[in-house]
């Protein structure tokens, strides 16, 4: 009996892993197995701290360059997509517009930006202040190119709700947005946070004098008062590692629209595979569409295939990874566990009993 | 018979396959407490602080490891001479592992780190539990089937467990981050290694008896090692060939996610693709250029071609790149040129007193290195960066500086060798044992 309960307890703890890995993944998996496949949208991001929480609903972005030559590009986004850009020639006060077509990145559309001024402009309107740190060291190396960008001014006001006390699971989406679920007395105001900083590289001398550093102003405002945040960054980046980012996505079943805050999240900064304003899929339960599971769209290979491959595990793991590892080591405890019953039941001829040789 | 024992004649595969499972769910343990740089990171700033306190490690394997392995070949309990020390290791490792995740401040955290650190050497006895079990006619198919099970739990372990630090799942009304997942994992497995060991495997007492103790303790054994003249040379050798693979030790990680940017994802995705071409292209490539060449001028194109490699790399990336920030696939073609140089493919020597005295050396050495570029990369970062920033890839220059006081040892040592003095033999039997960065090469190299 006694080792009969010793052979029992590799499978046991195996099969319990199992089990713990399954019922943690239990939902998701249904409703990617199950569920109705929708395009949906990461439409907003929720910032959660030990005490208090953000939700970010949307952002708007100015960029403001300055190029060696005195001429100015000015680029105004909302959610990361330009809606305006405007160039100021050298001399001139007068803006003209520049067609918005004129603003991607990677492609040979000519006009007034040069590629790699698309490629700043591409870096800057994403990333954080180290992004545009790199991105003007980068134009520094064209010490004699006039259109290399020598001053990067960025304001980026976020919009939502701040300050709460916590973000339920399920949101409230509707034609004035994202908003959190609840009695309009209980929603708190929607608010913004506005931070500026401003990168200058115009005087090589005061560069070397900061030991590099570019970023010369930053300012962060909450609401109207003046917020000192755990790093010197944007909204996305300037908070401590133990914030926490979780995804808001938001998607349509037979015209009614929906936004749920995702289930997995990550320390450090938004999830790399699931991008604020990006596609993403969606599984929903087709009885109750308020029920659904949020899956990274890697899109198509483009760009380094590295790069594109680690999104892609990132997003698979970030998603499965938890589960699966439970369920990897309840299959190792249940793969030594059966060998040994298997010793058990047919012991081996092999086995040679004596001393093994020198 | 379902019990596992040691000393046999010859044992069935499906012990090979159990015992080698169980050794890979060992590395993948081990594996998980490579998150705790990352784990340190979060309340201390200081590369230096980070590194001294990995660099405790190496410390460890002379204080700790080798007392422990001394002692093993020379007792007898009703439990064994191994599997004491075995199990109680890994039941302070669990708990280790276990409470690493929950601790949020330095101090609570830096004694269980230290912990670990210490009882991981402990545990080095259990190679020797592994090697008493299976027995020498079996031990090349064996180390066949770890090998190609060790290479898997690598592709596993970068691919998957490496990328998931920052994660966190809310599910069933809790929440489990990433950093606990990994500790939780390793915590798993080494509970699965510490029910098998205690349940399914027994030691026998072997027929001949212990070897006899040097006497006057440590500083005995010490002095035994650095007693030969002859194998000075050797330890010469040894000493250089450390300085050359300093690496930049727990600031490595740093300097990917940090200062260049990359996720833990990108980083595991790097080791990953590096892994297969190293599993497809480079180690079939090296067995062929070892089987056409003299060890020393492999060693020697080894030492020249990673001093080369690493100048090249620092300007490549200093200078040249506009931003400083190599590419992913850029950090991967560094890798692997490296890969062929660092030599762990080369055949080791089994002779016990220059083993010993070779991990005295290398052990020291690599304390001294460890620490070095700690200091040195934040003294670098005070003088040339801003304030709060630390400028991570500047160890480089001192991985290169080290890499020319290594290859002036070579130097010497190659005049040494055609002038006769320094037998071939030594020179073949010696120059290979290196590498301890590699968990297998290092477990394989604590014997006492």
């Amino acid at each position: 009996m006694k080792r009969f309960l010793v052979l029992c307890v590799f499978p046991l703890v195996g099969l319990a892993l199992i089990a713990l890995g399954v019922i943690l993944s239990w939902t998701q998996l249904c409703l990617r197995l199950d569920g109705g496949k929708t395009a949906g949208c990461v439409a907003g991001m929720a910032i959660v701290r030990r005490d208090t929480c953000d939700l970010v609903t949307g952002l708007d972005t100015t960029l403001a360059l300055t190029l060696a030559n005195g001429e100015q590009v000015r680029v105004d986004y909302r959610d990361y997509a330009p809606v305006a850009a405007q160039y100021v020639a050298r001399g001139s006060t007068a803006p003209r517009a520049l067609p918005l077509a004129e603003l991607a990145p990677g492609t040979n559309a000519g006009g007034q930006l040069t590629r790699e001024l698309r490629a700043v402009l591409a870096d800057a309107a994403r990333g954080d202040a180290t992004t545009i740190r790199w991105a003007l060291q980068r134009e520094g190396r064209h010490a004699d190119e006039p259109t290399r960008v020598v001053r990067l001014e960025k304001t980026e006001t976020g919009h939502g709700f701040f300050d709460m006390a916590k973000v339920s699971a399920t949101l409230v989406c509707d034609a004035g947005g994202i908003r959190p679920a609840g009695a309009p007395a209980s929603v708190p105001p929607r608010g913004t946070v506005t931070t500026r900083a401003v990168f200058d590289a115009t005087d090589p001398a005061a560069l070397l004098h900061n030991k590099g550093e570019s970023m010369t102003e930053y300012l962060q405002l909450r609401g109207s008062v003046t917020n000192t945040p755990e790093k010197k960054d944007f909204l996305l980046y300037c908070e401590p590692y133990a914030t926490e980012f979780r995804p808001v996505f938001t998607y349509a079943v037979s015209g009614r629209h929906y936004a749920l805050l995702s289930h997995i999240g990550r320390h450090s900064g938004p999830t790399l595979a699931i991008i604020l304003y990006g596609p993403c899929w969606v599984y929903y339960d087709p009885q109750q569409p308020a029920r659904a599971v949020l899956i990274a769209d890697p899109g198509p290979p483009a760009g380094a295939w590295l790069a594109w491959f680690s999104r892609v595990c990132e997003g698979t793991f970030t998603q499965w990874g938890s589960a699966a590892l439970i369920i990897l080591a309840g299959i190792i405890f249940i793969l030594i566990g059966l060998i040994q019953i298997s010793m058990a039941i047919w012991p081996s001829t092999r086995l040679v009993t004596g001393q093994s040789a020198p | 018979m379902h019990v596992i024992e040691t000393q046999h004649k010859n044992i069935p595969w499906r012990w090979v396959i159990a015992i080698t499972i169980l050794k890979q769910a060992w590395i993948l343990a081990l594996f998980a407490s490579g998150s705790m740089t990352f784990t340190m990171r979060k309340v201390i700033a200081s590369p230096m602080i980070i590194n001294s306190v990995s660099s405790l490690d190496v410390l460890f394997n002379i204080i700790v490891a080798a007392p422990c392995l001394y002692i093993s070949d020379r007792i007898w309990t009703r439990y064994g001479r191994r599997r004491p020390f075995v199990l109680a290791a890994w039941v302070v490792m669990i708990t280790c592992l276990f409470l690493l995740p929950l601790v949020q401040h330095a101090l609570p955290m830096g004694i269980i780190i230290v912990l670990w650190l210490i009882f991981w050497d402990v545990n080095s006895t259990f190679d020797m539990l592994y090697m008493e079990i299976i027995p020498p006619p079996q031990r090349a198919r064996a180390s066949a089937i770890g090998a190609w099970m060790f290479n898997g739990t690598i592709m596993l372990s970068a691919v998957v467990i490496s990328g998931r630090f920052d994660d966190i799942v809310h599910s069933i009304g809790f929440t489990l981050n990433g950093e606990q997942l990994i500790y939780w994992f390793g915590a798993a497995c080494l509970l699965l290694c510490f029910l098998f060991v205690a349940l399914f495997v027994r030691e026998r007492k072997p027929l001949e008896p212990p070897p006899p103790s040097h006497g006057r303790g440590l500083v005995g054994v010490v002095g035994n090692l650095f007693a030969e003249k002859s194998l000075w040379p050797v330890y010469l050798l040894a000493f250089s060939t450390i300085l050359m693979q300093a690496g930049l030790g727990a600031i490595d990680p740093l300097l990917m996610t940090d200062q260049w940017g990359y996720s833990k994802q990108d980083m595991g995705t790097n080791v990953f693709v590096g892994g297969m071409i190293n599993l497809v292209i480079i180690i079939p490539l090296v067995g062929l250029i070892a089987e056409r060449m003299k060890l020393l001028t492999m060693f020697c194109l080894g030492v020249g071609g990673t001093l080369l490699c690493q100048i090249l790399y620092y300007v490549f990336v200093q200078f040249i790149l506009p931003d400083q920030r190599p590419s992913i696939a850029q950090g991967q073609f560094y890798g692997i040129a490296m890969m062929p140089l660092i030599f762990e493919y080369i055949p080791r020597d089994q002779m016990g007193t220059a083993q010993a005295g070779l991990n005295f050396v290398r052990s020291i050495t690599r304390l001294l290195t460890l620490n070095g570029i700690g200091i040195w990369v934040t003294t670098y970062s005070r003088l040339f960066k801003p304030p709060g920033q630390y400028d991570y890839f500047s160890g480089y220059l001192f991985m290169i500086l080290m890499n020319v006081i290594g290859c002036a040892f070579l130097v010497y040592f190659a005049r040494q060798v055609k002038r006769g003095i320094i037998k071939p033999l030594g020179v073949t039997g010696f120059i290979p044992v290196e590498d301890a960065a590699t968990p297998a090469a290092a477990t394989q190299g604590a014997g006492p």
